[in-house]
């Protein structure tokens, strides 16, 4: 606990009339460097933010809190490149994605250094009744996803889970729709080939 | 009646969404079982948990946040938020939030001191060059910090001081990542993609999309194409493909002026050691180094270029380049640059020999040639590195004494949850089943879930092999 920091607080107002501005607006105030905007978009899309990333490096990851705020830190620098063709949580998705891509390669390499890889694990014998398999569905839907590449569970995040529409998506991931199609495609395709078929 | 694919009925998924089944999905059994199918699975993941955060722990993160921002707004790429002042602001903040009172922390630079010198610098850069910057923990060591700067266009110099022990920086560009721990360094992009890299101090590793890693040190550069430019990232098949067709005569001049990296040996192209994972697993042996890639992919795609003692000293016209966008800022003196870049000292050199040695498959005399690498800066590598030759020469014995020095030697190194993974695959192997339980089972502490996975996936082999 070495790190000395001077800091000190400010009793402040947070913007006029918060719950009025658009989010468009609250961005334009973050590209003028008024940081009580960034708090106010962090206020807004924290919780979306959040959500996004658990569906992508799950509930419980450690880097949860470091990736959510660099999302907030991409968005605050980037912040007058934002255009108003897409809502402002998709664009914070798109962000995410990238920085979840970012850790995902070094994580990579690590991995492939260490890991004897098995193939996939066998799936645990189907529960006896329909609400415990539901149960179990559901816990192995998140690890599923999760288990995707990382352009194929951007793709399914966003457009499946999230409910962007898939050109809107595909024009934040800067992809042409119909690569944005067949990734949503191959990801559908290898949940229900994890999740269902092995389990029938 | 056309019977619909899979495909058919996942681009109607994506156009109908929420809306009823379409016609031609209900009027064929198999595509409607599909369609619910989707359906359960999105269900399913929807329902799966997400993370929340209590009003209290929201406005924590914020406090963080704007002091974060702050910091970042104090100076170019000053300090991070780190746990001291993480612990101070969510006292501050618990205390505001009983007082229901709207806070905003403004954090004052710090004085200049020690801890600046664990923050990159950018030294320089072009006009409208972009990049952005933040920090995140490290997988290895959650107490260490991991920098990264995000670049999408422009000609920059960063400087990453030598005193970061705690720090690794990272430069990631679309296509790219450049790792290095300390040093100076030059980079070029365009549209997001890395055009050039120049080490004009210490060691970078090169990891690329479309080619495997390269490792540079002092005086060494790497650059794209320009025709690469033309298109996306060539995915190695293109690589390859692109290989057997002619070189534009630019090409040509860039390559006969600059020999490429294998001939200079001193920017080695390698793939990341382990895994062989089918073989290792069913010969339950430790995973091994694949072999290296095919050079010719490295001349043809990109142009890596060692410019080692003799060109370190050579003027810099001997030492233009061509330049991969054309701009006549990229083929003079790297703004920022002391002089010359400095020629490698006997270290370096065996240490780049050493990795030559170990990409074209010769571990055993890559372990011995790491072995001459001195006490500098390389040497927590070097050992490193020299276990792992030795594992892949088959020389166990030694392999584990290298391991278990770096473990002595470097307790609290990066990579030492990495190293007694290993170590206790080595013992696995000569059958010591406790030896490995004890390494498997330390491996399960790492902060990094790579480490955590493997450690596991040992304790799988541990039961798995016969007893």
């Amino acid at each position: 606990m070495g790190c000395a920091v001077t800091a000190k607080l400010l009793h402040v107002r947070a913007l006029d009339r918060e719950q009025d501005l658009s989010d468009q607006e609250i961005l334009s105030r973050c590209a003028a460097g008024d940081e009580r905007a960034l708090g106010a978009l962090y206020r807004r899309h924290s919780l979306t933010v959040y959500r996004f990333l658990s569906r992508l490096v799950g509930a419980s990851s450690p880097d949860l809190d470091d990736l959510a705020q660099a999302v907030f830190l991409v968005a605050w620098r980037r912040s007058a490149d934002f255009r108003p063709n897409a809502p402002v949580s998709s664009w914070l998705f798109g962000i995410a994605a990238n920085a979840v891509r970012d850790r995902r390669r070094s994580e990579r390499r690590l991995f492939r250094l260490l890991t004897r890889f098995k193939e996939n694990e066998p799936p645990p014998a189907p529960a006896p009744d329909a609400v415990a398999m539901h149960r179990e569905l559901v816990d192995r839907a998140g690890a599923a996803v999760r288990m995707l590449p990382i352009d194929l569970q951007v793709a399914y995040v966003m457009c499946d889970i999230e409910e962007v529409p898939c050109r809107e998506a595909a024009e934040i991931l800067g992809l042409r729709i119909g690569t944005l199609w067949r990734r949503l495609h191959d990801a559908r395709k290898r949940l229900r080939k994890a999740l269902l078929e092995d389990a029938k | 009646m056309k019977i619909p694919t899979f495909e058919d009925v996942s681009r109607a998924f994506s156009e109908h969404r929420g809306g009823p089944v379409p016609e031609f999905v209900r009027a064929c059994p198999e595509a409607e079982a599909l369609w619910r199918d989707l359906e359960a699975i999105q269900r399913a993941t929807r329902e799966s948990p997400v993370r929340t955060l209590s009003a209290d722990e929201l406005v924590v993160r914020e406090v963080e946040l704007l002091q974060t921002v702050s910091r970042l707004s104090a100076g170019p790429l000053s300090k991070t938020w780190t746990p001291s002042s993480a612990l101070a602001a969510a006292g501050l903040a618990s205390i505001a939030i009983a007082a229901g009172i709207t806070l905003l922390v403004v954090a004052q630079s710090d004085p200049i001191g020690e801890e600046r010198l664990g923050t990159a610098r950018v030294i320089s850069h072009t006009a409208g060059a972009r990049y952005e910057h933040f920090s995140t923990s490290d997988p290895i060591d959650d107490t260490a910090r991991i920098e990264t700067l995000r670049v999408s266009k422009g000609l920059l110099t960063f400087k990453i001081p030598d005193a970061a022990p705690h720090s690794r920086f990272r430069i990631v560009t679309d296509d790219a990542e450049i790792v290095l721990s300390s040093g100076d360094v030059e980079v070029g992009v365009v549209d997001g993609r890395l055009m050039k890299l120049r080490v004009l101090g210490g060691r970078a590793e090169l990891r690329r999309e479309d080619g495997g890693p390269l490792m540079l040190a002092t005086g060494n550069f790497w650059e794209r194409s320009p025709e690469a430019l033309a298109g996306p990232p060539a995915s190695p098949e293109q690589s390859r493909a692109r290989a057997a067709e002619p070189a534009s005569p630019e090409q040509s001049r860039t390559r006969a002026a600059e020999p490429s990296a294998p001939e200079r040996g001193h920017a080695s192209e390698v793939d990341p050691p382990p895994t062989d994972t089918r073989a290792s697993r069913s010969e339950g042996r430790l995973p091994t180094l694949r072999g290296p890639r095919p050079q010719r992919v490295i001349a043809q795609e990109s142009s890596a270029h060692a410019e080692v003692a003799e060109e370190a000293r050579a003027t810099p016209a001997t030492r233009r380049t061509e330049s991969p966008t054309g701009s006549p800022h990229q083929t003079q003196e790297p703004i920022g640059a002391r002089g010359a870049p400095q020629a490698a000292n006997p270290d370096e050199l065996a240490y780049a020999d050493a990795w030559s040695l170990l990409q074209t498959d010769h571990p055993s005399r890559a372990a011995d040639r790491f072995a001459d690498v001195g006490d500098g800066p390389l040497a927590p590598d070097a050992l490193y590195w020299r276990g792992v030759a030795l594992t892949r020469a088959r020389r166990s014995s030694e392999a584990e004494a290298a391991f278990a020095r770096y473990l002595e030697i470097y307790p609290e190194a990066d990579r030492a949850y990495e190293v007694t993974v290993l170590v206790g695959f080595l013992a696995l192997d000569r059958g010591a089943r406790e030896d490995a339980r004890i390494r498997f089972q330390a491996g399960l502490q790492a902060p990094a879930s790579a480490v955590r996975m493997a450690a596991r996936r040992g304790l799988d082999a541990l039961d798995d092999a016969p007893k």
